[in-house]
């Protein structure tokens, strides 16, 4: 039986009168990177919340390492971000630091922690006089500071330039190699194909499916080829729409769909392709 | 015990650093001191002139009290809501943002009586003043907890009027801005059997030596259990929602 660092066993949570997870379960195994990803209000949130034992869930259970995360001594393995990064403005970097740091047994330094996130040139200023991708950095910094067994990581590079986004990800990695396990949310799919062993695929409170990368991306790697045809019957693939002449179909490979259109010689103009979203994927297989 | 030298320590700096709160949470009662108290100085005896010290001490401290009630519009921030992720218990997150509140009434009042003992012929013994800030400071605990299980429990954005509102009429009712004989008849019934009224004769009773009805240590106990109660009871209540 693989250990279980974290858990959620069929979990529901409502807020009044809004359903954010329902009968949701999700794990996470040592030493396993695993990415939910879902559109917005999916109940990514919600789940890592549950998780913390920042909230309480209305029925179902969830663990940290076997225990209850809202007693607040099973929550010495984990480190998280901060869901907003809105720090007390007049708080130094450095003191924020320290503060989250002293939580826990054994911390990395300061000065290395801020090395590995590029935050060394501004420990000593004050919090309010940060950009917001710096103080994204802190906020992610502060997850790792404390040495955890378990990071959260709730949309990590958000709002990032791609340089940081992709040093971040370099040092999500390496933590990886120190035999870590992380759970994190996110709702760009390249995100979780970079960094995930199992991606869990969320929408409006419930788990669509999981799997592995390649899994995902067979499922949802589709691009979005669209034409005008008078025959429709003739397309060797189903439409997902038809408006007249004007078909849209959803394929995973392109190149080989639109071969095999010129090579039986099916008239079209106005051939439109086009990698789809996270948003329409999801459309496209709930509508399955 | 760590831990909580570390929180208070960020949230005496966090403070610390605005001026716009720190300024006028130690300097403002040193200047209605000045200029309601030190008037007094020189048409008063001794004992009237200590219990109108102890008035303005005691308007000035309700206004500190509001300082409790930072907690309401604290309680939603992002950063509170991050603390409570870190292997921290809440007693020890109250008890640190309690701990700052203190230690600025305590700079703040700290200040008044060094400018009584300069600027008046008020004259107690040190220790004497000692032994009446301490009975300020613990008698002033149950009252905090009640602003604190207010915060809670209270929306958030009513959360500070009502508190203003409450302890304002808590205050006057207690007697801290006409002394209790010149209560009107209905309110003086009930001025015994509240908290500040309470706090109030027992600071009286220490500054000038008279005897301390134990009763109202009891009844400030009691205030503090209750208090103490529901704001548990509001933290506990925080994890299951969500606001809108």
């Amino acid at each position: 039986m693989a250990d279980l660092v974290a858990e959620l066993d069929r979990v529901s949570k409502s807020y009044g009168s809004v359903t954010a997870l329902l009968e949701t379960s999700l794990c996470v195994n040592r030493g396993e990177f695993v990415a939910v990803l879902g559109p917005n209000g999916a109940g990514k949130t919600t789940a890592i919340n549950l998780l913390v034992g920042t909230r309480r869930p209305d029925s179902g259970s969830a663990s940290l390492f076997g225990r209850d995360p809202r007693q607040h001594q099973n929550r010495s393995r984990i480190g998280a971000t901060p869901q907003e990064t809105r720090f007390p403005l007049t708080l130094k970097t450095r003191e924020i630091l320290v503060l989250v740091a002293a939580h826990y047994p054994s911390s990395h330094s300061i000065e290395g922690i801020a090395q590995d996130f590029s935050i060394t040139d501004i420990l000593e200023r004050q919090v309010g006089g940060l950009s917001g991708g710096q103080q994204r950095r802190l906020s992610v910094a502060l997850a790792f500071v404390g040495r955890p067994e378990l990071v959260f990581l709730d949309e990590p590079t958000t709002g990032l330039d791609v340089t940081s986004r992709l040093a971040l990800w370099e040092h999500i990695r390496n933590y990886r190699a120190s035999c870590g396990s992380l759970l994190m949310t996110t709702h760009y799919l390249e995100e979780a194909e970079a960094l995930a062993d199992r991606i869990v695929v969320i929408d409006k409170g419930s788990v669509l499916f999981e799997g592995t990368v390649t899994e995902i991306r067979t499922r949802l790697g589709v691009t979005r080829v669209s034409l005008t045809t008078p025959d429709v019957t003739k397309l060797p693939a189903t439409p997902m729409s038809v408006e007249g002449n004007r078909v849209t179909l959803y394929v995973q490979d392109a190149d080989a769909l639109v071969r095999e259109i010129v090579k039986q010689n099916i008239p079209f103009v106005d051939l439109e392709i086009r990698p789809v979203s996270l948003e329409e994927a999801f459309l496209a297989l709930t509508a399955e | 015990m760590r831990l909580l030298l570390a929180h208070l320590k960020v949230e005496i700096l966090e403070l610390i650093r605005i001026p716009a709160y720190s300024v006028p949470t130690l300097l403002m009662p040193s200047l209605m001191f000045l200029m309601f108290g030190g008037t007094r100085a020189s048409t008063v005896t001794g004992a009237n002139h200590h219990n109108g010290i102890l008035r303005d001490l005691r308007c000035d401290w309700n206004r500190l009290l509001s300082v409790w009630c930072r907690n309401p519009n604290d309680r939603e921030s992002p950063w509170q809501v991050y603390l409570r992720v870190l292997p921290v218990g809440a007693g020890t997150r109250f008890a640190a943002r309690v701990a700052a509140a203190v230690a600025f009434a305590f700079l703040s009042v700290g200040l008044v009586l060094m400018l009584a003992a300069a600027v008046t012929p008020a004259d107690l013994p040190w220790a004497r003043w000692g032994i009446f800030l301490a009975v300020l400071l613990c008698g002033s605990i149950p009252i905090g907890l009640l602003g604190i299980a207010l915060g809670y429990w209270a929306g958030p954005k009513s959360a500070l009027p009502i508190a203003n509102i409450l302890f304002l009429t808590l205050s006057f009712a207690g007697g801290v801005f006409l002394p209790p004989t010149s209560l009107p008849k209905f309110v003086s019934y009930s001025s015994p059997y509240l908290p500040t009224r309470m706090l109030l004769e027992l600071s009286w009773a220490t500054a000038n030596s008279t005897t301390i009805a134990y009763s109202d240590w009891v009844g400030l106990g009691v205030y503090g259990v209750v208090g103490l109660g529901l704001a548990t009871a509001g933290y506990r209540r925080d994890e299951g929602r969500k606001y809108t």
